[in-house]
């Protein structure tokens, strides 16, 4: 028997008062794909993953989280297990050691008290530890976050991510925040866990060199549509280009006329 | 080019007409500010003087001199055959109601301090709309507005006054004056350390929350760690300030150095005055020490 697909778009749209952030578009990914969705800013990615994360209703259409709708799966450990999501940044609680942030994937499956006593006498250490070393931090397991540099404020979301241990990772601009070296670490770090642990993993992006070279399926949106989505292999890197250039044309133009006025 | 230069003047020309059309604005707010604030000093003093009848000529008369003099070389032992700042019975006595002052004080700023974490997060307006605790009801709402109409209630009403009410109801001792003025800077810390939560980044929030937290655990791993340390200044400085207000309330009752200040005061005991005097300045030096080591703790 085939696998339900992770998750299922039927015509989902959204939009925010009169300016639609997302035209009607289906989607269909499967369990243990790597997604980049790429796009000018403003494309509707961060809707998008919003939405696949069941923290936004669409205004139209229907999503499948691995076959339930999102209002089957409360948010709670129910949700938790099934999607987890990282932001560019401002993620962390800055005033607790590294430790607390990273266990922190673990409270949607602890009671109250057991989170309460892990605060005094942490719980679950070893499998914090781990994920601090697949990431490449296992020796500020008892820093205090807010010392920490963006990159590895970076890595410890990515822990916390794998400790959560959810089906499909889902990460909204991961690497925009960070130097290009620490980006591509970063993104080979996620990419990697997500292959390993056979996760389905859709983060967004700007850099399509990058989308191109760790991902295996690429979907383009502009002005909230599907632009276009296919495997990285079947893209030339010059189309990928067209996506940003012709938005950059439409902006000349935009602004020539606005000049006028 | 030349178009350019055309351009680049046109903006110079805006910019500098926009400067202009402001500048005089302010500096006629300015200048008015300044003429009313020393037309409001002259009126005050024209009306101390003629309109009142003090004269500046009295107060500094040859006979408050004397009796400022007379006050100061009592207090300082003159004409006392055993003052009471070189005995060691009262010194004793001074240390132990400074003592009791300071238990007064910790006892107020823990009344207010546990009134304040109980009541502190359905007090702040983001939770009142939902967005703290990602969840809005209507029991938030009324909650919030309940707690924060006791929060202006009670520091409201001076410390004096609660401290009067409460002596007269319990017989004097370290509680009332603990209570009168636990009640007053609870409404105090309510505000301020709501105001605290109220200003919390709501992103790691919401990071737990998609990570399977329920409410009561964002609120101890997210809105707590975040608060403690704020909380705990706001303590430490309302702590500083009720140290020094015991000596008010102890005035109406309250047990401690204000009240041996005014009976003293009232027995012409000079030396007992100054005596005491002498270790309230310790004992706020002493309480100044301990906070701002405290501080230095949270950073």
């Amino acid at each position: 028997m085939k696998a339900l697909p992770m998750f299922q778009l039927n015509g989902v749209g959204k939009s925010y008062g009169m300016t639609a952030a997302l035209a009607p578009l289906s989607l269909t990914i499967e369990q243990g794909e790597t997604i980049a969705l790429v796009g000018p800013s403003g494309a509707g990615k961060t809707t998008l993953l919003n939405i696949l994360a069941g923290l936004i209703k669409p205004d139209t259409g229907q999503v499948k989280i691995e076959g339930y709708p999102p209002a089957a799966l409360p948010p709670g450990p129910k949700r938790s297990r099934k999607v987890g999501i990282m932001h560019q940044q401002f993620d962390l609680i800055e005033q607790l050691p590294v430790i607390h942030n990273v266990l922190a994937g673990r409270l949607g499956e602890w009671s109250f008290f057991r989170s309460l006593f892990s605060l005094l006498v942490p719980q679950d250490v070893q499998l914090a530890r781990a994920a601090l070393s697949r990431v490449g931090i296992a020796d500020k397991i008892h820093l205090r976050t807010s010392r920490l540099s963006g990159g590895e404020k970076q890595r410890v979301a990515l822990a916390r991510l794998s400790v959560q241990d959810p089906k499909a990772f889902l990460a909204d601009e991961p690497v925009s925040s960070l130097d290009p070296v620490r980006a591509e670490d970063l993104l080979v770090m996620l990419t990697r866990l997500a292959i390993e642990e056979n996760k389905t993993l859709v983060a967004s992006l700007h850099s399509p060199e990058l989308a191109l070279r760790y991902f295996s399926r690429i979907i383009a949106l502009r002005n909230g549509n599907i632009y276009f989505d296919r495997s990285a292999s079947q893209i030339n890197s010059e189309e990928l280009a067209g996506l940003y250039i012709l938005e950059k044309e439409a902006i000349d133009v935009e602004s020539a006329a606005s000049g006028k006025a | 080019m030349n178009l350019e230069r055309e351009s680049f003047n046109s903006l110079k020309a805006r910019v500098l007409t926009q400067t202009r059309g402001t500048a005089p604005s302010t500096l006629n707010i300015v200048k008015l500010s300044a003429i009313l604030s020393l037309g409001l000093a002259a009126a005050s003093w024209v009306y101390v003087i003629a309109v009142e009848n003090a004269s500046l000529n009295e107060f500094f008369s040859r006979e408050n001199l004397t009796y400022a003099t007379g006050f100061i070389s009592q207090m300082l032992g003159n004409n006392a055959n055993k003052p009471a700042f070189l005995e060691a019975e009262s010194w004793r006595n001074a240390l132990f109601l400074s003592y009791e002052t300071l238990q007064m004080s910790v006892l107020a700023i823990s009344f207010a301090g546990i009134g304040m974490l109980l009541t502190v997060i359905p007090a702040a307006r983001t939770a009142r709309d939902g967005s703290l605790t990602l969840s809005r009801t209507w029991y938030g709402i009324v909650s919030f507005f309940l707690i924060r109409s006791v929060y202006t209630l009670s520091r409201a009403v001076p410390e004096l006054i609660v401290a009067m009410i409460i002596v007269f109801i319990f017989k004097p001792g370290i509680l009332p004056g603990a209570l009168a003025l636990g009640l007053h800077n609870f409404g105090i810390l309510g505000k301020l350390c709501a105001e605290v939560v109220e200003d919390i980044d709501l992103r790691p929030s919401r990071a737990l929350r998609s990570s399977g937290a329920s409410t009561a655990q964002i609120l101890l791993y997210s809105i707590l760690p975040a608060a403690a340390p704020k909380f705990l200044t706001y303590m430490l400085y309302r702590w500083e300030v009720i140290i020094r207000t015991t000596i008010i309330v102890g005035f109406v009752g309250a047990a401690g150095l204000g009240r041996q200040f005014k009976l003293s005061m009232s027995w012409f005991h000079y030396t007992e005055v100054t005596l005491l005097l002498f270790s309230y300045l310790l004992l706020v030096v002493f309480v100044d020490l301990i906070s701002g080591f405290l501080r230095r703790l949270t950073r």
